[in-house]
């Protein structure tokens, strides 16, 4: 079996899986009486919605080829970064260091990766984003915290980018 | 125009500017909504905020000193984000500062204000200008509607060009009752109190 007939196998098996799930819940819909046990249910089918809706972009992207794939991955990083830093308490001082983080870090890890420099993108960000992204907070001459700061900093780059 | 497109667009994909109506609906009526500034940000994400029926009726008060300084400034003011230019340093001496909003809302149609008159370093707003004051009392039956716009001192600060993307929201709260007889640093100490109260 070749990689892609994996492929197919793997995204067909999910979608048997989410036609079960969303089937039970469309049963349990109706034979649920109470108000408590139907909005527990309505949970459960707008999970399932939306399990259905990630496995339909992951299948694209898949299906669409290399960069494609890539691509998701970038953004899903790019949000799952700004989620991370939304709720991480940062400063003033930070401002320019997390905008390179946005705008040149992920665009450069992916890039790499689209261009198979193995050598330099499983060390960029655990090295040089470590090494290059205090470098520019400190400029802001804030140290207040400082190695707090850039610790999470450089803790949301390694788990939602990296 | 296209340009407020692209702006609403880039603000709703790096910022989200989800709103949150907390104390009021998104409806068709005439409205000043004021709120804390701590970015440029800020009138765009109000903008983004509103349904596009109420957007296409609402404008904003900018500072003449600041964004009418450069064509550039100029343009993004009055074309793409179709403000209302303020006079903030009185340059003439006799006109009222506030007349062209009195025109705006003579025509109906709502405003966004920053009573602070200015960004702020820090996301609780400071102390109120007089100008919200002396709309409320020339039109008593306009809405005031308080907007806390949360996270956008950490994405824009004043001082810095580009934007971080971090998650905003933009708070609408209930409107401001109208007390009679209240005073004016009374009014506006009660008007910050109800944009403090939406930061909660």
């Amino acid at each position: 079996m070749n990689p892609s007939h994996k492929l197919y196998w793997l995204i067909g098996g999910v979608v048997v899986l989410l036609v079960v799930a969303s089937a039970i819940g469309r049963i349990l819909r109706v034979r649920v009486k109470d108000d408590n046990a139907a909005a527990v249910v309505d949970n459960l089918n707008a999970r399932v919605r939306a399990w259905w809706s990630m496995v339909a972009i992951f299948a694209a992207a898949f299906l669409l080829g290399r960069n494609a794939t890539i691509a998701m991955f970038a953004l899903i990083s790019f949000f799952a970064l700004r989620e991370f830093l939304t709720l991480t308490p940062t400063k003033i001082g930070d401002h320019r260091a997390l905008s390179v983080a946005f705008f040149v870090l992920i665009p450069v890890q992916y890039l790499l990766i689209a261009t198979n420099w193995y050598g330099l993108f499983s060390i960029f960000i655990p090295v040089y984003g470590f090494l290059f992204l205090p470098s520019i907070s400190v400029l802001a001459h804030d140290t207040e915290h400082f190695l707090e700061r850039s610790a999470k900093i450089q803790w949301g780059l390694m788990i939602a980018v990296y | 125009m296209w340009l407020s497109y692209v702006l609403i667009g880039s603000v709703r994909a790096l910022l989200g500017a989800t709103p949150r109506w907390v104390g009021s609906k998104p409806e068709q009526r005439q409205r000043i909504y004021f709120a804390n500034h701590t970015s440029h940000i800020d009138t765009v994400a109000i903008w983004s905020a509103l349904t596009p029926d109420l957007r296409a009726k609402t404008r904003t008060a900018a500072a003449a000193d600041y964004w009418g300084s450069s064509a550039l400034k100029r343009t993004i003011a009055l074309k793409a984000l179709n403000a209302v230019l303020i006079d903030r340093k009185r340059t003439d001496p006799q006109a009222d500062p506030l007349g062209p909003l009195h025109e705006v809302l003579d025509a109906g149609q709502s405003v966004i204000i920053f009573p602070e008159g200015t960004r702020q370093p820090q996301p609780l707003p400071g102390a109120f200008k007089s100008g919200l004051y002396h709309l409320a009392q020339r039109f008593p039956d306009v809405e005031l509607i308080p907007v806390y716009l949360d996270n956008l001192h950490r994405s824009m600060p004043k001082g810095t060009y580009l934007p971080v993307p971090l998650i905003c929201t933009v708070r609408f709260g209930a409107p401001l009752p109208r007390i009679p007889e209240e005073d004016k640093s009374a009014f506006l100490e009660r008007a910050r109190t109800a944009v403090i109260e939406l930061a909660k």
